[in-house]
């Protein structure tokens, strides 16, 4: 307990008990024979033993009380750490639920979800409530405890039995509940067990948005390829989505892409084997338009010049201008060492032509997701600017076989969360056990209050 | 302050009500003697006297034995709190 008792309720309880006394002497002296009237002599004499006694017991039946959760393993200490941990888990669980809530209902794709969403919310609501409860309960418990004792005692020794079981009962309160709050996290995990709010960690620490998101070359949308979103805080790559013809491919969500909202990341292209880090680099959440509920954003690398289904152009030098017809002609600038190259699938067919033809050439084949082709390169022996002709023609090209995954898997996340099990566990757990728990603590309350002296009713008793 | 004000209040209630006990005791005691020692013959009457009499020696006791430990109760205070 965090203070000490009273001491002025202490001394009226004190006070009282010994009036109490002398009214019971005052009325066997009294010269009336009636029995009716003699009866209160010996009863008050009894009570005011009775709560001279409980006076003088109060201070150990509550160190009884603290002894006794010791031994079950419980502590205030613990108990503290149990419900703080539950109202951070299900404040949480709630911020999660509202982030999807808020999310755009773009083109009705989320109208189920959000239904699901909405109930869930509800029952997590109503759990957060009744936590709250607990706490505000236990925390009245344990700082004015000593205090509700040491006024249930003075009640507990007003003459004539008056408020002797409001007394009774509030001494009984404080003691079983203050040994009851601290054994209840013991007996909790002993019926059920926690982890139920896994793979919801991220999306509350990161936020979730949905994107819109277009990868451009210098010569316009690209075709295929790979995106790979990196969140720069922990180096980590948190999402892989397909992109066709320069947009990238939402899992559940159809135009939409799941992002961070508080977080930078890091945006890299693949494709055809080559990496490319893609500007705005690092792209902040202020770097996106958001129009409509979607956050919009596109993404170019100025090394990208050009690619469609199955080829790709790219240099390290620097692309003056580009005009695409049924091929691309492009002027680029290339130091000494800088290089023009391409790829291509198998299925189709790609020419390079570069003038000045002042440098060297390579070839070779490459691997890569399920894809392979060839690829020519132009590495340049003198700075310059350089005229690029690129004609190429394809058959019918394969998409990248990568191990695609979302950031924010959000139905599949709340799918398993609608299991049957789940949602049995989160009612056990958060509602049925606790209540349960009180509801025992309360009727053991009731027969120590019966066992000190009171009735399981409030009365008030006048002569 | 109340809580001293209540404490004076239950202090010289009690303090007159221990007085008046006294009072009476010797009152319900002459009183018991002389119904069970009157000329009366109603047997009734002789039983009340008889538990007046008892009574009031019952009060007697308990007076004398309650003052008895609540002083005693006071002086042990009193020296432990010196």
């Amino acid at each position: 307990m965090t203070q000490g008792f009273n001491y002025d309720y202490l001394v009226i309880a004190y006070r009282l008990s010994i009036l109490t006394f002398y009214i019971g002497v005052l009325i066997y002296a009294l010269p009336l024979p009636w029995d009716s009237i003699k009866k209160w002599a010996p009863t008050l004499i009894q009570d005011s033993v009775a709560s001279l006694i409980l006076l003088l017991l109060l201070s150990s039946l509550l160190e009884l009380s603290n002894r006794v959760a010791g031994l079950i393993g419980g502590s205030w200490e613990y108990f503290g750490v149990w419900i703080k941990s539950s109202l951070v888990e299900l404040t949480s669980l709630k911020a999660v639920l509202t982030l999807i809530e808020s999310l755009p209902n773009v083109l009705g794709t989320l109208t189920g979800m959000k239904t699901v969403v909405k109930s869930v919310d509800r029952l997590v609501t109503t759990a957060l409530y009744f936590f709250v409860f607990i706490y505000s309960l236990s925390w009245i418990v344990k700082s004015l405890g000593t205090l509700l004792l040491s006024i249930g005692v003075a009640l507990y020794a007003v003459p004539f039995r008056i408020s002797k079981s409001a007394g009774a009962w509030l001494i009984a309160f404080i003691l079983v509940f203050s040994a009851g709050f601290q054994v209840m996290p013991v007996f909790l995990h002993t019926l059920s067990q926690n982890g139920l709010l896994v793979g919801f960690g991220p999306i509350e620490k990161y936020g979730v948005a949905l994107a819109n998101i277009t990868v451009y070359s210098q010569g316009g949308r690209i075709g295929d390829g790979v995106l790979n979103i990196i969140l720069i805080e922990n180096n980590k790559i948190i999402a892989v989505r397909p992109v066709t013809n320069g947009y990238a491919k939402g899992a559940y969500f159809r135009d939409g892409v799941t992002v961070p909202s508080k977080a930078p990341v890091e945006y890299r292209l693949e494709y055809l084997g080559v990496q490319f880090n893609l500007t705005p680099y690092p792209a902040y959440p202020s770097n996106y338009t958001q129009i409509g509920g979607l956050w919009w954003i596109n993404l170019s690398n100025p090394y990208l010049v050009y690619s469609k289904q199955g080829v790709l152009l790219y240099t390290t030098g620097v692309v003056e201008n580009i005009s695409i017809n049924n091929d691309i002609t492009s002027i680029i600038y290339l130091n000494k060492g800088d290089y023009i190259k391409e790829r291509h699938v198998d299925s189709c067919s790609a020419t390079l032509e570069v003038s000045p033809a002042t440098g060297s050439w390579i070839q070779g084949s490459w691997e890569w997701a399920g894809l392979k082709g060839n690829f020519n390169g132009f590495v340049a022996s003198q700075s310059g600017y350089y005229r690029v002709h690129y004609i190429y023609s394809c058959g019918k090209v394969g998409f990248p076989r990568v191990h695609y995954k979302a950031y924010a898997g959000i139905r599949a996340i709340l799918e398993s969360f609608m299991s049957i099990n789940i949602i049995e566990g989160f009612i056990l757990y958060y509602f049925t056990f606790p209540s349960l728990y009180l509801l025992l603590l309360y009727s053991i309350t009731f027969s120590l209050a019966r066992v000190l002296g009171g009735r399981d009713r409030f009365r008030i008793r006048i002569f | 302050m109340a809580v001293s004000d209540v404490l004076n209040l239950i202090q010289s209630v009690t303090q007159q009500i221990t007085t008046i006990a006294w009072a009476l005791f010797l009152l319900t005691w002459s009183i018991g003697w002389t119904i069970r020692g009157s000329p009366i013959p109603i047997g009734r009457l002789k039983r009340a006297g008889n538990s007046l009499i008892e009574d009031s020696v019952w009060a007697a006791f308990w007076l004398a034995v309650g003052s008895t430990i609540f002083n005693l109760i006071m002086y042990i205070v009193s020296t432990l709190t010196h």
